[in-house]
């Protein structure tokens, strides 16, 4: 029997005579069987449509095939793995994702932790019953842009920043085409917009778990607001910002598709080309799937590693 | 002094909550354009300022999108989606996050991280050789390729927010009902499950916002039109001569509605999902 069962074995005991060894031994065999039969349908689903497809994928990208040209699947050796140096695209790709993702990012997690920052300032000194509500639906406000399917809020986003049809370009006073002519600043202010909110909860959280006493005895010691922003709030809450950070970068990094897709699809030019976008391209467009599955391996890699590597960093931490 | 120390504290305050006022606007502009858009005749849409107020509203591009976008098939298609993919995901991601928080055998731990894994997997790579093996299925344009597609991401999210809720429950419980010869799985299902009812209505939420919203498996796997979900059914919209912005406006208003609904209505579960980490 593993150690760490041993204190619960004892509390049950507090009434009735604890069970014996062999009572012990004979659930523990029924517990590790119990413990298969409910993890094993969802280990067999991934398995079946995550993992089998992703070691096809490796042999995919082995492999020449072009359902355009022909139906047949060709061994191709390992030009498909080392175009991915050569090739222009995906170069400039990763540039554009990085570029995105570190711009995103770093707006997100500053405007959400200024917001949650400020929005619990109301939450704690508003507190009649119309302070109550205003604070609510500010809650119900930032809710929304998380709640809207990225597609939607895309072509909206796409119309707003219009030269002619886009009120932005009205209430500026100008006739800019932004999606043209700064494509890449666009999606990164619609990512923003998108997942904002979503820093912003979590820090909201965290800066609403910080010990009323801490800001109590600044307060005593004559500390003013700007003073206990840098010397109480920031520094409680600056590891979870931290890794909200390095989560959303990964996330944005291997996930950002739809919002690129319905705005510039990737255009002009390469500009907006992320990686996911040049997957999707590479098989769906071009109908390459080997190249494709040479691209998809990377990007796997990529985020697999830095995942994975962030698992192992939270676990040390804890 | 002590008052006018409160009195700055609060105006403080307030300054915050016009800031917040600010941002909160531009957190709802997109939504509100699109039910400004949508109602807007065609003229106005196209030849008057784009905040100009229109002279009369209209619903003729909501009901364009039933005559000619087959929004009444997409409707069904993405609530049939939305639905199995809570089914699903909720009871096999329901039943594993309770073996992982309850039923610890040798290997899983190793199968807890293979799920973890699975959660950080690109989509857009996962979707090129499933699409293939669809085909080959004969499952592309059908909704069963797409729900197995959004299910497997969904999954170990599931698990993942399932796991800390059972863990909560308390072991006492559990423990008396199995003395009274109940098998584990009576346990789970009788004892369990209405204890971590709060867990389970949050990964009810994520679960649906997951197939509602998804966009790239139908359209990758679903070129017909009549088994699209709305998400792919939007970009139908935007052909190479034009975009339809009336009907794209008002298709992108049914499509959000019933998540922002669902989310004002379960906000406390949506936030409760709010964490970072592996």
């Amino acid at each position: 029997m593993s150690s760490p069962r041993r204190p619960e074995t004892r509390r049950r005991g507090r009434g009735a005579p604890s069970p014996g060894p062999a009572v012990v031994h004979r659930s523990s065999r029924r517990r590790r069987l119990a413990g298969i039969a409910f993890t094993l349908p969802s280990m067999l689903f991934v398995g079946a449509v995550m993992a089998y497809p992703l070691v096809y994928l490796g042999y995919m990208a082995l492999h020449t095939y072009r359902p355009l040209t022909s139906s047949e699947i060709t061994p191709a050796g390992l030009s498909n793995v080392t175009a991915l140096f050569t090739d222009s695209t995906v170069r400039s790709s990763l540039r554009v994702t990085l570029q995105f993702t570190l711009a995103s990012v770093a707006i997100e997690v500053v405007v959400g932790t200024a917001c949650a920052i400020l929005l619990a300032n109301v939450m704690l000194r508003l507190r009649g019953r119309l302070g109550r509500l205003f604070s609510r639906a500010l809650a119900s406000a930032f809710i929304v842009p998380f709640a809207v399917p990225a597609v939607a809020g895309a072509y909206a986003w796409r119309m707003m920043l219009d030269a002619q049809l886009g009120p932005v370009n009205q209430l500026l006073g100008t006739s800019i085409p932004w999606l043209v002519e700064h494509p890449l600043l666009s999606i990164i202010v619609i990512d923003a917009w998108k997942m904002t909110p979503f820093v912003l909860f979590v820090m909201l959280a965290a800066v609403m778990s910080i010990e009323p006493s801490q800001y109590e005895a600044a307060a005593l010691d004559g500390a003013g607001p700007v003073r206990t922003l840098f010397s109480i709030t920031l520094p409680s809450i600056l590891p979870i910002m931290l890794v909200t950070g390095a989560f959303r970068a990964v996330d944005a990094f291997t996930k950002v598709f739809d919002t690129v897709f319905a705005t510039t699809g990737g255009g002009p030019g390469d500009d907006t080309r992320v990686l996911p976008l040049v997957i999707w391209r590479t098989a769906f467009t071009h109908l390459d799937f080997g190249s494709a599955s040479a691209q998809a391996l990377l990007a796997l890699v990529i985020s697999l590693g830095f995942g994975v590597a962030l698992m192992v960093l939270q676990r040390r931490n804890r | 002094m002590r008052l006018t120390f409160q009195a700055r504290r609060r105006l403080g305050a307030a300054a915050a909550g016009a800031a917040l006022t600010v941002v909160a606007l531009v957190m709802l502009a997109p939504m509100a354009w699109m039910a400004f858009v949508s109602a807007k005749p065609e003229t106005d849409i196209f030849s008057r300022a784009p905040l100009s107020m229109p002279d009369e509203l209209t619903g003729a591009h909501y009901a364009n999108l039933f005559d000619q976008f087959h929004f009444g098939s997409s409707i069904t298609n993405s609530v049939a989606i939305a639905a199995a993919t809570v089914a699903i995901s909720v009871l096999l991601g329901g039943l594993a996050a309770y073996g992982f928080a309850r039923y610890p055998w040798r290997g899983s731990g190793v199968a807890l991280a293979f799920l973890i894994v699975a959660r950080m997997v690109t989509p857009a790579a996962l979707v090129v050789p499933l699409y293939t093996i669809m085909q080959r299925l004969g499952l592309l344009n059908s909704l069963s390729g797409v729900i197995v597609g959004v299910t497997v991401l969904n999954l170990p999210f599931v698990v993942w927010i399932l796991k800390p809720f059972f863990e909560q429950v308390p072991k006492e419980v559990e423990e008396a009902a199995e003395l009274d010869g109940l098998s584990p799985a009576r346990v789970f299902f009788r004892i369990v499950l209405p204890l971590a009812l709060p867990g389970l209505m949050t990964a009810v939420l994520y679960s649906f916002l997951a197939g509602w919203t998804d966009l790239l498996f139908p359209m990758t796997f679903i070129t017909d039109s009549t088994v699209m979900p709305l998400t792919s059914s939007l970009l139908q919209m935007q052909t190479g001569y034009r975009i339809y912005w009336g009907e794209l406006m008002a298709g992108g208003i049914v499509l959000t509605l019933p998540p922002v609904l669902l989310c004002f209505a379960l906000q406390k579960y949506l936030l409760r999902g709010l964490r970072t980490g592996y």
